[in-house]
């Protein structure tokens, strides 16, 4: 009598999202505990052909081998089978997802083998191990996938403003809250390949999203982007003031006009942006205000933009005091030495040198990602920082 | 956004009553096994245990007076032996009185200063060895610290300390990836205001609404957010930070 084995679950998700996360081959060693890699050999149409190995056994020995799958989304169903059959004489594979009668997907596997003659475990020795770490894997995999699914749905219904969105930390901010389920309209100062990139990335997130041309330090500007966002989504739940530029300028050669232009710039638009956009924002909402560490610590070449950073801080202090009666959250988030595509503009060498010298700054070793502030940002507009208002935080692995 | 904990193991100090209660409970509801420490027996003790047992994880509620060195030892050992590694301990243990300061007693100096500050020193320096790269340390400190308060000079100097042992521990632990923040309350409704006389808790709900921006005191789940927060991946490159959870005070 051959192996047979017969097990499922209902993971709590949609059908597309569990359909993606299970039939990502490439990502099977995050997805499943057993796998130390999956190494994707070939691909002839929808059928992928890859090579699997388990994590070291009790003996030391390391399980592999190669496997073909064709997925077929229209039925919803996998067939599969081991091309190097190892001590299986043959292993078939089959997935079947349905959607659940209480909800969610059902995801069913089959595997039918046989042994070869002489193999370490007889066919009903492997049935029952098969049987045990399927239950295992299935169990890891279904909170796995409700965990990315519960991500994915977070912010759901929340509408975000966040200005300078098209690059760097902004740009961060944006794909991270519309991942997480929020409609979020952005704007930036100059066209180009950043602003078609983030368009069609957004273009490819679910929600009401919107990328605008918008000089926020202009008030006729900052009118037209606060109207678009009541057109498009009503009202607004969060407003990130992240649009700023500096350029260093020793001191003895900052004129009135950079020092005026940055000003305006960064502190101005903050201001003009908030004041502009408060209609829109009712109780529960939150401002987020993006700061700098360098505020705190110094930076020569940059008194204009420590200036204005640091006048953010206070910025915030008052308006939350003000705002707070309307049950309107205002916070700082200061972000030190982030890694952003401004480092990857610069010469390579010089790029290398300046990851060296900001990770030795922090007491973490290394430079933050835009995701590390944007999660900073996502946790302030949350509902777990309901009792946070007038704050700055540092996101800058202590300098 | 969903502050998951899954997996992670942590000991939370003094997590009976009060701040420490909500986050015990509200890291145990996030998916982290929590081990947590009282000094006295108490209904407090038995109803969190029995919380504990209805909630998924490997929790344990156990007898400790960390303002003992002998017996943080002892909790810390009791740590390894049931989860032989930590992701995370929040120093929240803490005790306070009202005393002019002229009267202050050495005793009562030492006693504040050896249950607040001296534990967090004793079970960090202890935990070293349990813990490893993306643990997170969290010591509750205080907003009264930095605005001072009179009567609690003892007090605020213990959680005024509590930052800048955190800095330096956050620069000192930041190459092993462990990170150390304080979470700095305001003033938080905890049970207490319900044991104290009526007019006394309306009294202070009415002063501390008017200073804070929120007009409001916070409750205890408010608290546990941010704690949780930094407890998390969500926070990994925050570090020697002093985070205040106040209303807008």
């Amino acid at each position: 009598m051959a192996g047979h084995t017969d097990n499922a679950i209902v993971v709590e998700a949609p059908m597309d999202l569990v359909w993606t996360m299970t039939n990502d081959v490439a990502s099977w060693p995050r997805l499943f505990s057993e796998y130390a890699s999956a190494e994707i050999l070939g691909r002839d149409g929808d059928t992928v052909t890859f090579r699997l190995a388990l994590h070291p056994d009790e003996t030391g020995t390391v399980w592999s081998w190669v496997s073909e799958r064709t997925p077929d989304p229209v039925t919803r169903t996998v067939t599969a089978r081991r091309v190097e059959t190892g001590p299986f004489a043959y292993m078939n594979i089959r997935w079947e997802y349905e959607e659940a009668p209480g909800g969610g997907v059902r995801m069913r596997w089959l595997q039918d083998f046989a042994m070869k003659p002489g193999a370490p475990l007889d066919d009903a020795g492997m049935t029952a191990r098969l049987n045990r770490n399927t239950a295992v894997q299935l169990r890891l995999i279904k909170a796995k996938v409700e965990t990315a699914a519960r991500a994915g749905r977070q912010l759901e219904g929340k509408r975000l403003l966040v200005t300078g969105g098209s690059r760097g930390i902004g740009r961060g901010i944006v794909l991270a809250a519309a991942r997480a389920g929020a409609d979020v309209v952005t704007c930036y100062r100059t066209p180009g390949e950043a602003v078609a990139t983030l368009e069609e990335e957004l273009a490819g997130t679910p929600g009401k999203h919107q990328v605008l041309r918008a000089d926020v330090a202009d008030e006729a500007d900052v009118d037209r982007l606060a109207a678009a966002c009541e057109a498009s989504l009503g009202g607004l739940d969060a407003v990130v003031n992240n649009a700023g530029t500096f350029r260093p300028q020793p001191y003895d050669e900052l004129g009135p006009a950079e020092w005026a232009a940055t000003l305006q710039g960064n502190l101005t638009a903050t201001h003009l942006v908030t004041r502009r956009t408060l209609p829109l924002l009712g109780a529960g909402s939150s401002v987020v205000n993006i700061g700098s560490t360098v505020a705190f610590i110094g930076m020569a070449g940059g008194v204009h933009y420590t200036a204005v950073k640091s006048a953010l801080v206070g910025m915030t202090r008052s308006l939350a005091r003000e705002l707070g009666p309307r049950g309107i959250r205002v916070n700082t988030v200061s972000p030190g030495r982030i890694d952003t595509e401004a480092l990857d503009e610069l010469p390579v060498e010089e790029a290398e040198r300046q990851r060296a010298a900001f990770a030795s700054f922090s007491a973490l070793g290394r430079l933050g990602t835009v995701d590390d502030v944007a999660r900073a940002v996502l946790f302030l507009v949350s509902d777990h920082a309901t009792y946070v208002t007038g704050q700055n935080i540092h996101v800058d692995g202590c300098v | 956004m969903e502050l998951a904990l899954h997996g992670k193991k942590l000991i939370v100090t003094g997590g009976t009553r009060g701040i420490g209660r909500g986050i015990v409970l509200a890291a145990a509801r996030a998916g982290a096994d929590v081990l947590t420490c009282y000094r006295q027996e108490s209904e407090a003790v038995d109803s969190l245990t029995a919380a504990l047992k209805e909630t998924a994880g490997d929790h344990h509620v156990l007898r400790a007076d960390v303002g003992d060195t002998a017996e943080v030892d002892r909790l810390v050992g009791e740590a390894k032996d049931r989860f032989g590694r930590l992701d995370g301990i929040v120093n929240n243990a803490g005790v306070i009185s009202h005393i002019p300061f002229a009267e202050l007693p050495a005793e009562e100096w030492s006693r504040i200063l050896d249950t607040n500050l001296t534990a967090a020193y004793r079970i960090i320096q202890q935990a070293l060895p349990l813990l490893g790269a993306g643990s997170s340390v969290v010591n509750i400190g205080s907003r009264g610290a930095a605005a001072g308060i009179p009567l609690r000079a003892h007090y605020t100097a213990a959680k005024a300390a509590m930052i800048g042992l955190t800095r330096s521990l956050a620069k000192e632990l930041g190459p092993q990836g462990i990170r150390v923040n304080v979470v700095a309350p305001g003033v938080i409704e905890t049970e207490a205001f319900a044991t104290m006389p009526a007019d006394r808790a309306d009294g202070m709900r009415a002063t501390y609404s008017r200073k804070t921006a929120l007009a409001r005191l916070g409750t205890v789940e408010e608290l546990a957010g941010p704690v949780l927060f930094l407890l998390s991946d969500a926070a990994a490159y925050i570090t020697g930070e002093t985070l205040n959870v106040d209303g807008g005070i």
